[in-house]
């Protein structure tokens, strides 16, 4: 070999240990970046030659890659994982703010406008000539009124929040897609293969930002092989493919729900992951269990007590009155052109269900809506149909298509109209004779009894029991949320430990690996002068 | 497993989390003195819970109930009492006044008082609390009687109605008596019914007959006397019939016996008058009777209050504790609690202080 080898060897040896130190450097410097992968230069010796008749020598060393220390696997577990711990964290939030409202343990909620509603009506009975305990009663029916229409709006603030949060989630998810789209294009465009500085560095930030992704939606994500570029799906439609990104949009529907549309697809039912996944999941168990729950609840408590109150006579001799403003029917129309009308015709056999109406084959189908069992069915006639059902009457009429549909509630506007409909005192129905009494109390005392009475619309259940049951499922729901977010941020933590563990910066490694690479760059340098001193003594010969 | 430079700080980061939220969750119990602060912190706690209060509530609004009717029952005694000693003072006078051998004066007198009893009698019976009329039934708002001047009767203007309140769940106690009634099974204050025909012997022999009327049309049942002669069949100066439904027409009928007359004034001859006098001795017993007949059951209903009264503290007793013991802070063992998490809270981070300040580089020159 001749001395210039020497020196090329020198000069591979110092490059080599640049590169290591360039990338020890960087190492050390992402140490708290998120998403951040650790790097090591993977060096190899230069290839192999043979001296004329000598042995065979290397000609010194050459980096061949830069790895990057990330695992594949993990990682998508990782994103799996985002992707819980974003839901729960959002429904965990919201059943909190849900459960406040309800919050017995801090005497919020319906318990005591309850009681001291039905503990009114035993005053009357004690003393039901008394316009004083009247009076209090219409005072405690307000409050009791109040009280529950304050829960609703504070159920349906939280409803707008969420609807909120639908649209913002939908705009945050646009923005992180085309930013992931950018990346993508950028990793196609310059054809970096792993391996390359800049190539794992676009992959770090293309992973943070799907992690951020994930932690939005319960996304799909598939690396192409052959340009490096990721596909994202989002509830089976594409929503990141190559450098282009699509716009995931919400559409307010004839509910005023918000949907979300992808692709020109409605996949709203598709979404169950990330905190979109946990908004919608809050809405529907909001909806669903905690605001129809109370609408049922206070549905129950005006028509039993009107049923009572009607059976009495007041002070005035009247009879017949309602206590509370009776319960109304909501028709939603999803139908092109019929229109559908109902009436309460018999308030004792209202059964506070909701319902809904579909048309097939000219026939009509009558479903309780939450559970879809059939109800009734029969021969659709287009020039006026009218089913009678549980104590209402409907008048079906106009042309209807297979998409055709109705819903009929009786609990849409229970809370929001629930309030007392007696113009004066003297018309509380203490009184269970038909002569007018002022000391018969026998109907203000079943009155205050009602609250013990298990009621056929509850199940059987009583109004203070079914309140409890409500209280318990709100409280239920906002424990396993908190549990289930729990174990997910547990868990979250775990894998991010073994993550840290394979790709995160060691600063003490680093420093050994400074040391190391420092002590090799010394070397190649002493190479160098050595092979210098080699070239003077050659020299001065 | 590989340990890595952020490792540390987030696992410092969890644990410092994790106590502070212990710390802020035992604080707040300190705070309010609840181990429950929301629902989700104990479900089945928190419905129990509720399910105390509810009942504490039913409980305290029965016990406002008891000490109302109690209240009630106690002026009721109190009318009783009077309306007992009246119609003892008016026995007394017939008892001695049925004999022809007293004096005009002495008639005069009985007379006199036995109308001042009447109105005494009536006074009682129109007693009210809280302006309701407390012997009326259901009509509290009308007087119990009222004098009819064309019929010369005390009208009954009540009903029979017996109020109720709840002492508890499912379980009512009737707050009142009425006046008069024409129904046998109802408790009344101013008559008294007979459950068949009874018989009395006069001194001169005379044979009278008490029967129970019950009017359904005036709600009242009055007692229809019938006096004869056994040795006299047929002769009408020996017999005699008249009613009476309340008390203040038995008083009315012996003032005006003692000055020879009907109720309407129409003369009666003193034999005939001193025979009404002596027929009263019957009735008198049997309203004295049936006044502490009242008196026993208003007795019975003070006894039942006071055992449910009882009752009702024992069970809001019961209810406190059991809440108490469902929701309520236990302070030691939350300070201990308190303490244990403080402590390690301290030692987290002065252990994380030394670990994280710890690098290779502090050892490179």
């Amino acid at each position: 070999m001749s001395l210039t080898g020497l020196l090329n060897i020198g000069k591979s040896a110092l490059s080599v240990s640049q590169t290591q130190l360039a990338v020890t450097s960087h190492n050390i410097a992402n140490v708290q970046t998120p998403g951040y992968c650790r790097q090591e230069v993977i060096v190899e010796t230069s290839s192999w030659t043979t001296a004329s008749g000598g042995p065979v020598v290397g000609q010194g060393v050459t980096v061949k890659t830069i790895k990057r220390h990330y695992d594949a696997l993990l990682q998508q577990e990782l994103f799996l994982t985002q992707q819980d711990y974003g839901k729960y964290t959002l429904l965990n939030q919201t059943l909190s703010g849900v459960e406040q409202l309800f919050n017995e343990a801090q005497k919020l909620g319906l318990a005591r406008s309850l009681t001291d509603f039905f503990n009114a009506w035993q005053d009357v009975a004690n003393h039901p000539e008394g316009l004083t305990e009247r009076y209090l009663l219409l005072k405690k029916a307000e409050a009791l009124t109040a009280t529950a229409q304050k829960l609703e709006q504070g159920l349906n603030d939280i409803l707008k929040n969420i609807e909120k949060g639908i649209s913002e989630s939908a705009e945050q998810i646009n923005t992180l897609a085309a930013q992931i789209a950018r990346i993508n294009g950028q990793i196609m465009r310059s054809g970096t293969q792993e391996g390359t500085l800049s190539a794992n560095n676009l992959r770090d930030q293309r992973e943070a930002l799907l992690a951020e992704l994930s932690q939005l939606a319960d996304i799909s994500i598939f690396e192409d092989p052959a340009n490096g570029a990721v596909h994202v799906t989002l509830g089976m439609r594409t929503l990141v493919d190559g450098d282009t990104s699509r716009s995931l949009t919400a559409e307010i529907d004839e509910t005023g729900r918000q949907t979300l549309v992808l692709n020109g697809e409605d996949i709203t039912s598709r979404i169950a992951g990330g905190k979109l996944g946990g908004l919608l999941t809050a809405r529907k168990e909001i909806e669903e269990t905690v605001l129809t729950g109370l609408r049922r609840f206070v549905a129950a408590l005006i028509n039993a007590v009107n049923l009572q109150h009607r059976e009495g006579y007041g002070l005035d001799g009247s009879t017949g009155n309602d206590f509370f403003s009776p319960l109304q029917l909501t028709v939603r129309d999803y139908s092109s052109g019929a229109d559908l009308t109902a009436e309460i015709t018999d308030y004792s056999r209202l059964t506070m269900e909701e319902y809904t109406v579909r048309f097939s084959g000219g026939n009509y189908y009558v479903y309780e809506r939450t559970t879809g069992e059939l109800k009734t069915s029969g021969v659709y006639e287009p020039s006026g149909t009218t089913i009678n059902l549980e104590g209402m009457r409907w008048e079906i009429s106009g042309t209807v298509s297979d998409q055709d549909s109705f819903q009929v509630s009786p609990l849409t506007t229970a809370v929001a109209g629930f309030q007392t409909a007696l113009t004066s005192a003297q018309q509380i129905a203490a009184a269970g004779s038909s002569s007018g009494v002022p000391g018969d109390n026998e109907n203000a005392l079943a009155l205050a009894d009602l609250i013990h009475q298990g009621l056929t619309v509850l199940d059987n259940q009583s109004l203070e029991d079914h309140y409890q049951y409500l209280v318990a499922q709100v409280g239920l729901k906002t424990q396993e949320a908190s549990e289930a977010l729990t174990f997910t941020e547990n868990f979250l933590n775990h894998l991010n430990d073994r993550r840290d563990s394979v790709s995160g910066v060691s600063l003490d490694e680093e420093a050994t690996n400074l040391i190391r690479f420092q002590r090799a760059y010394q070397a190649a340098a002493r190479l160098i002068r050595a092979t210098d001193e080699l070239f003077q003594t050659l020299l001065n010969l | 497993m590989r340990v890595t430079s952020s490792m540390p700080f987030n696992q410092l980061a969890r644990g410092i989390k994790e106590q502070m939220n212990a710390l802020t969750k035992l604080n707040l119990q300190l705070i309010d003195g609840k181990k429950i602060t929301k629902p989700s912190d104990d479900v089945s706690g928190t419905v129990e819970a509720l399910g105390y209060r509810l009942s504490l509530s039913s409980n305290e609004q029965y016990q406002q109930n008891l000490t109302r009717v109690k209240t009630i029952l106690t002026f009721t005694e109190t009318q009783l009492n009077q309306v007992s000693d009246t119609l003892n003072r008016i026995k007394e006078m017939a008892l001695v006044g049925g004999d022809a051998s007293i004096t005009d004066s002495e008639r005069d007198y009985y007379a006199e008082n036995t109308t001042l009893l009447k109105g005494f009698l009536l006074d009682l019976s129109n007693s009210t609390y809280e302006n309701r009329y407390l012997f009326s039934g259901f009509r509290t708002d009308q007087k119990a009687y009222a004098y009819d001047s064309a019929t010369q009767r005390y009208l009954y203007q009540g009903d029979s109605g017996q109020i109720p309140f709840a002492v508890d769940r499912d379980m009512t106690q009737v707050m009142n008596f009425v006046g008069s009634s024409d129904d046998p099974s109802v408790t009344t204050v101013f008559s008294f019914t007979l459950a068949d025909a009874e018989e009395v012997t006069l001194s001169d022999g005379s044979l009278v007959t008490y029967t129970a009327v019950p009017d359904p049309g005036s709600g009242t049942t009055s007692i229809q006397v019938t006096i004869s002669h056994p040795d006299h069949p047929g002769d009408p100066d020996y017999e005699d019939q008249f009613s009476f439904s309340n008390f203040m027409e038995m008083a009315d009928i012996l003032a005006h016996a003692w000055r020879y007359e009907e109720v309407d004034g129409t003369p009666l001859n003193p034999s005939e008058a001193f025979r009404r006098v002596q027929a009263m001795v019957f009735p008198l017993e049997k309203a004295v009777e049936q006044v502490i007949t009242v008196r026993s059951e208003l007795a019975a209903r003070q006894i039942f209050l006071e055992n449910r009264e009882e009752g009702l503290r024992a069970e809001k007793e019961v209810l406190q504790n059991r809440l108490s013991a469902v929701q309520d802070t236990d302070l030691a063992e939350t300070i201990v609690s308190l303490q244990q998490v403080s402590m390690s809270l301290e030692a987290l981070r002065r252990s994380s202080a030394r670990i994280l300040s710890q690098s290779l580089f502090d050892f490179l020159s």
